[in-house]
C-alpha cells in the first residue's frame, strides 16, 4: 500500500532518529520514496485502461450496508499523480540530504508523510478521507515552511502559508459538513447519487461554492494566490519545489475530481460556469506573467512563473471538456519536473552564494556551469519550445479552447509564456553569464536585498567549485524528466481517452457502488501535432527571446521607446506590488471577498 | 488614511457577501434536529451485533473509518515534528540561552502555595482517570484522543507548580518523541495485520468477546490504545518543545 | 427558528475571519483561526443532532430501539479537535520565533521579502 509504507517509515524514522546514523536515514527515506514510486507504477499499470480500480477499506464493502466505510477509486489519471509524486519526493529527499546537518531527520519524515498523504488523496473515493489526506498533506509542508526560523521574511511567509492555508481547509470541511447533512454520506459516488435526488440544491451550490474557494487558495489562483508567492520565496528548496511542482496542483485536482464525481450534474448553465472558470484562469495567468517579468527575487519569480502556469491549468479544467483536462494533465506532467528542476538549480545559487536577488548574483553564476545548463534545460521544457516540454500539453489545452470557442486563450497562453519565458531568460542571462549592464537597483531596493538569505538553505557551500551532486542530481534528472515525457508518442491521445473516463460520472458511480467493472469506449484518436500548437509556440519563444533582449540591453534601445513603454508598464505595475502586501490581514480580506464572487458566479451558473 | 479605510470597507462588503452565501445555504438544510438517517439505525445494530462495542464513536473512529483515523493521527504527529522543527537549537544558538526574552516591564509569575500543595495529589488521579477513559475508550464515551489531551494536561500542571525543572525530570523530550512515533507506527502495524491474512486493511480481525467487557471488540480496542500513546506523547513532546523555551538560564529551581 | 444552531455557525466564522482580517496582534490572530475552526464544529455537531437521541452510547439501561444523534459527524468532530489543537500550537511556535526577532507581535511590523 503506497499510501501506508511512507508513514510507517516516517515514524520509524522518528524513533529511531537519535539512533540512526545520518546516512542510513537518508538512504532509508529515499528507498522508501523509490518504493513508493515502484508501488505507484505498478498501480498505474494495473488500473485498466479508461477503467478503475476500487478498492473498499476494513472489510466494509458496499454488500454489507450500503457504502458506508472508506474506498479508494482512482483512474489513471489519480495514480499518475500519485506516481508523480512519488518521483518528485524522491527529488526533494535527495536533495535534502545537506539539511542533515541541521534539521536531523525531521525534514526527511515531513517529506515522506507528505507523499503518503498525496498519495492517499489522489486515490481515495471518499470525501472526508480526501480532506484528511489533503489536510495532512499541507501540514507536512507548514512544518517545512518554518525551517529557516530565525528570518523574520521566512517567518511571516511561514504565518501567511498556514493562515491562509488553514481557512481553505475550514472552507473545505465546512462544504464537506453541508454536504454529509444533507445527504448524509461521506463517499463521493454515494452523495454524487443523493444529492442529484435531494431538492436543496441551493445548498449544494453554497457547498461547492465554499470548497471550491479553499481549492483554489490552495492552487494559488489570483486573488487567493499571495500567501504562494511569499511561501517559494522563503521556503526551504525540498519544500518549494514540493510545493510548486505538486502542491498546487492539488487545488486543481481536487476542483477536477470534486466536480466530475459530485457536481456536475446539478449545474444548467453550463456556459456562464465555464466562462467564469476560464476568465478566472486567464486574469490569474496574466498577472502572474506580469509579476514574474517584474520579479528580481528568483524565487519569486519561479512562483509568479508557476502561478502563471496555474492559470492556464485553470483553463483547461474551466472549459469541462474531456479535451481540456487531458491537456492540463499532460502539461502538468511536463511542467512538474522542469519547475522542480528551476527551484533546485536556484537553490544551489542560494546555497553557494547565500542571494536570492538578479541584481546581488548577476555574473556569479559562471563559476557554476553544469547548474547554468541545467536551468537552460529546464527553462527550455517548462516555456514548452515545441515540440518539447510543456508544448504538448500546452498545444492541446489550446485546441481544447478554440473547440470550445474561446480563441483568444491563444493569444493568452502566448502572452504569459512570452513574459514569463522573457524573465527566465533574463534570470539566465544575467545570472549565469552576464549578459547585459549591471541592473541598477530600484528605488526601495535597500542593501538587505539578498543578505542573510542563505538560511533556507544547507550551509557548506561556500567556497566550493562544484555544486553537490545530490542536488545536481535531482536538478537534471527533473529536467530530463520533462523532456523525455514530452517525447513519448501518442502520450496525447491516451490522455484524452483516460480524461474521458475523468469525467465520466455514471462510470464513476457505477464502479464505486456496485462494485463492477465498466470501461468507457475510447474517443477517437487523433493526431495532435497542431499547427495551432506549432506556431503558437514558436511565437512565443521568439517573443519571449526578443522582450529580454529588450530589457537586459536596455540602453540600447531608442528612448522614445524606452518611455513609452516605461510610462504604460510602471502604474499598473506599482499597484500589483502594493497588492502583495505580505500582510495576512490583506490576504484574509482577499479570501473572504474572492469567495463570495466564486458564490455568486456559481449561483448565476446554477439558476 | 484613506488606505486603511478602503480595505476596512472592502473587507465588510466581503463578509456580508460571504455572510450571505453561508446563510443560504445554511437555511437549506433539514431542519435542526431532524435527521433522517436510515445509517444511523444501520450502525447501532452493527456496532452491537457484529462488534460488540458500545462507544459508537470509537467504532466508527477505529473501525468504520479507521484509515482516516490514521490520517488524523499522522496530521498529529506531522505538526509535532514541524513543531520540533521550528524550536530547534539553529546554529548560533547556544542551548542554555533558549530562554525566551520577556516583554519590557514583565517577568515570569511565581507559582502559589495552594498549586504546590494540590498538584501532587491532583496529577496522578488525573493520570489514572485518563487511563481509565483510555481503555475504556470503546465501552463508555471517551477513547484514545481524549485521553491523550487529559494526560498530556495533568503532567502539564507539574510544570505550572513546580517549574520548569520539575517538568523536565518527570518528562524527557527525547524519550517522548521516540514513544510517540513508535506509537504511530503501531496503528499501521495492527492495520497490516490484516493484510497479513488476506482481508483489506484495518479489517477488525480480531475475536469480538462480549459486550461491555473490557476485552471486547477486537482491533478497536488496540487501535485506540495505540492513538491514546500517541496522542499523549505527541502532547508532552508539545509542551516540553514550548516549556524548554522559558527556561532562565540561572535560575535554580527553576520557573 | 430551527436553524439557528446552523445560523450561529455561520455567524462565528464570520466574527472569527473579522478578527482575523483586522487583527494587531498575532496571537490573536491565532486564536481568531480557533474561532473559525470552532465554527465548522458547531456546524457538524449541530447536523447530526436527532430529536430525543441519546448519546451514542449503548451501555447502561437503554431501550433496544433507543434512537441516537448521529455519531459519525462526532467521530470526525473529535478527531479534528486534536488535529486543529496541534496547528495552533505549531503557529504559537513560529510566533515564539517572531518574537525573538523582532520583539514585537503586532502583523504590521513583518514584512515580505522584497520582490
Amino acid at each position: 500500500m503506497p499510501v501506508v509504507a511512507p508513514f510507517a517509515m516516517a515514524a520509524l524514522l522518528m524513533c529511531l532518529s537519535r539512533v540512526l546514523d545520518q546516512r542510513v536515514s537518508n538512504a532509508l527515506a529515499v528507498a522508501t520514496a523509490v518504493g513508493v514510486i515502484g508501488v505507484c507504477a505498478f498501480l498505474f499499470v494495473l488500473v485498466p485502461d479508461q477503467g478503475s480500480i476500487v478498492y473498499w477499506f476494513g472489510g466494509w464493502s458496499p454488500e454489507i450496508q450500503g457504502a458506508l466505510g472508506i474506498d479508494f477509486a482512482f483512474d489513471k489519471i489519480g495514480a499518475g499523480l500519485a506516481l508523480l509524486t512519488a518521483v518528485l519526493a524522491s527529488f526533494a529527499l535527495v536533495y535534502g540530504f545537506g539539511y542533515y546537518q541541521d534539521a536531523g531527520p525531521l525534514l526527511n519524515v515531513l517529506v515522506l508523510v507528505f507523499l503518503g498523504g498525496i498519495t492517499g488523496m489522489s486515490l481515495t473515493g471518499d470525501v472526508f478521507n480526501f480532506f484528511d489526506f489533503f489536510e495532512l498533506t499541507y501540514i507536512a509542508m507548514y512544518g517545512m515552511s518554518a525551517y529557516s526560523a530565525g528570518d523574520e521574511h521566512a517567518l511571516n511567509a511561514s504565518i501567511s502559508f498556514i493562515i491562509v492555508s488553514s481557512l481553505a481547509c475550514f472552507l473545505f470541511l465546512f462544504g464537506i459538513t453541508l454536504l454529509e447533512a444533507q445527504t448524509l454520506r461521506l463517499n463521493m459516488a454515494a452523495i454524487s447519487v443523493t444529492l442529484a435526488q435531494s431538492p436543496a440544491r441551493g445548498l449544494a451550490i453554497g457547498a461547492f461554492a465554499l470548497m471550491s474557494a479553499g481549492f483554489f487558495i490552495r492552487a494559488a489562483v489570483v486573488p487567493f494566490h499571495f500567501w504562494f508567492v511569499d511561501a517559494e520565496g522563503t521556503a526551504p528548496t525540498p519544500l518549494g519545489l514540493l510545493l510548486a511542482a505538486v502542491g498546487v496542483e492539488l487545488g486543481l485536482y481536487a476542483f477536477a475530481r470534486m466536480y466530475w464525481a459530485i457536481f456536475s450534474g446539478l449545474f444548467q448553465h453550463f456556459a456562464v460556469l465555464r466562462a467564469g472558470l476560464v476568465g478566472l484562469g486567464g486574469i490569474s495567468s496574466v498577472i502572474g506573467s506580469v509579476m514574474c517579468l517584474n520579479a528580481r527575487n528568483l524565487k519569486r519569480l519561479v512562483a509568479f512563473f508557476t502561478v502563471s502556469h496555474l492559470g492556464l491549468f485553470l483553463v483547461g479544467v474551466g472549459l469541462l471538456s474531456p479535451l481540456g483536462l487531458a491537456g492540463v494533465s499532460l502539461y502538468m506532467l511536463t511542467y512538474a519536473p522542469a519547475v522542480s528542476s528551476l527551484l533546485m538549480c536556484v537553490g544551489i545559487l542560494v546555497a553557494r552564494f547565500s542571494s536570492l536577488s538578479e541584481v546581488e548574483l548577476w555574473g556569479r553564476g559562471r563559476a557554476l556551469p553544469m547548474t547554468g545548463a541545467i536551468f537552460a534545460i529546464a527553462s527550455i521544457a517548462s516555456i514548452g519550445v515545441p515540440p518539447l516540454g510543456a508544448y504538448t500539453g500546452r498545444a492541446l489545452l489550446l485546441r481544447a479552447s478554440v473547440e470550445a470557442g474561446y480563441q483568444w486563450i491563444v493569444a493568452v497562453s502566448i502572452l504569459a509564456s512570452s513574459l514569463t519565458g522573457a524573465a527566465l531568460i533574463i534570470a539566465a542571462g544575467r545570472v549565469f553569464l552576464g549578459l547585459g549592464p549591471r541592473p541598477a537597483r530600484r528605488a526601495g531596493e535597500g542593501h538587505e536585498a539578498g543578505r542573510g538569505k542563505g538560511q533556507e538553505e544547507p550551509r557548506g557551500l561556500h567556497g566550493r567549485r562544484y555544486a553537490p551532486w545530490f542536488m545536481l542530481l535531482p536538478a537534471a534528472a527533473g529536467a530530463g524528466l520533462s523532456i523525455a515525457v514530452s517525447l513519448v508518442p501518442e502520450l496525447a491521445a491516451k490522455a484524452e481517452a483516460e480524461a474521458a473516463r475523468f469525467a465520466n460520472r455514471s462510470a464513476y458511480l457505477a464502479n464505486v457502488l456496485q462494485a463492477a467493472e465498466s470501461v468507457t469506449p475510447p474517443t477517437g484518436q487523433e493526431d495532435v501535432v497542431l499547427p495551432l500548437g506549432v506556431w503558437s509556440g514558436a511565437l512565443s519563444t521568439v517573443l519571449a527571446v526578443g522582450i529580454a533582449l529588450a530589457v537586459l540591453y536596455r540602453g540600447h534601445l531608442p528612448s522614445w521607446l524606452e518611455r513609452n513603454v516605461a510610462a504604460l508598464w510602471q502604474p499598473p505595475l506599482a499597484w500589483l506590488e502594493r497588492l502583495h502586501s505580505g500582510r495576512v490581514d490583506d490576504y484574509v480580506t482577499m479570501v473572504i471577498v474572492g469567495t463570495t464572487l466564486l458564490g455568486g458566479m456559481f449561483f448565476a451558473a446554477f439558476r | 488614511m484613506s488606505g486603511a479605510r478602503l480595505r476596512h470597507g472592502f473587507l465588510l462588503a466581503g463578509l456580508v457577501g460571504l455572510g450571505l452565501l453561508l446563510g443560504w445555504s445554511l437555511l437549506n438544510l433539514h431542519p435542526y434536529g431532524e435527521f433522517h438517517g436510515p445509517d444511523e439505525i444501520r450502525i447501532e445494530a452493527i456496532a452491537l451485533h457484529e462488534r460488540h462495542v458500545t462507544n459508537l464513536d470509537a467504532f466508527v473512529n477505529f473501525d468504520l473509518r479507521a484509515l482516516d483515523t490514521l490520517g488524523e493521527e499522522f496530521i498529529f504527529f506531522t505538526a509535532i515534528v514541524g513543531l520540533s522543527l521550528v524550536l530547534r537549537r539553529l546554529p548560533g544558538e547556544a542551548e542554555e540561552g533558549k530562554s525566551l526574552p520577556l516583554a519590557a516591564g514583565r517577568s515570569a509569575p511565581e507559582p502559589d502555595e495552594l498549586t504546590r500543595w494540590i498538584t501532587p495529589a491532583y496529577v496522578p488521579a488525573l493520570v489514572v482517570f485518563g487511563l481509565y477513559v483510555l481503555i475504556h475508550g470503546h465501552l463508555t464515551p471517551g477513547g484514545g484522543f481524549q485521553a491523550g489531551a487529559i494526560i498530556g494536561s495533568a503532567l502539564a500542571m507539574i510544570y505550572v507548580a513546580f517549574g520548569y525543572s520539575a517538568f523536565s525530570h518527570t518528562v524527557d523530550q527525547e524519550r517522548t518523541e521516540v514513544v510517540e512515533a513508535a506509537a504511530a507506527a503501531c496503528y499501521i502495524a495492527t492495520g497490516l495485520t490484516a493484510l497479513a491474512i488476506g482481508a483489506s486493511f484495518l479489517t477488525n480481525i480480531l475475536p469480538v468477546g462480549e459486550t461491555g467487557r473490557l476485552y471486547s471488540a477486537g482491533t478497536i480496542w488496540i487501535l485506540n490504545d495505540v492513538s491514546g500513546a500517541a496522542v499523549s506523547f505527541g502532547f508532552l513532546t508539545m509542551m516540553a518543545e514550548f516549556i524548554s523555551q522559558t527556561h532562565h538560564r540561572g535560575s535554580g529551581a527553576g520557573g | 427558528m430551527d436553524k439557528v444552531p446552523y445560523l450561529t455557525a455561520g455567524w462565528v466564522f464570520l466574527a472569527g475571519l473579522y478578527g482575523m482580517a483586522t487583527s494587531r496582534n498575532l496571537v490573536h490572530q491565532v486564536m481568531c483561526l480557533s474561532v473559525v475552526q470552532s465554527a465548522t464544529y458547531v456546524l457538524l455537531l449541530a447536523s447530526g443532532y436527532r430529536e430525543g437521541g441519546l448519546a451514542p452510547i449503548m451501555i447502561g439501561a437503554r431501550p433496544d430501539n433507543a434512537t441516537f444523534v448521529d455519531p459519525v459527524v462526532q467521530a470526525l468532530a473529535l478527531t479534528d479537535i486534536v488535529v486543529g489543537a496541534a496547528v495552533t500550537a505549531l503557529l504559537l511556535a513560529i510566533i515564539i520565533r517572531v518574537w525573538r526577532v523582532k520583539h514585537v507581535l503586532d502583523p504590521d511590523a513583518l514584512t515580505r521579502d522584497e520582490s
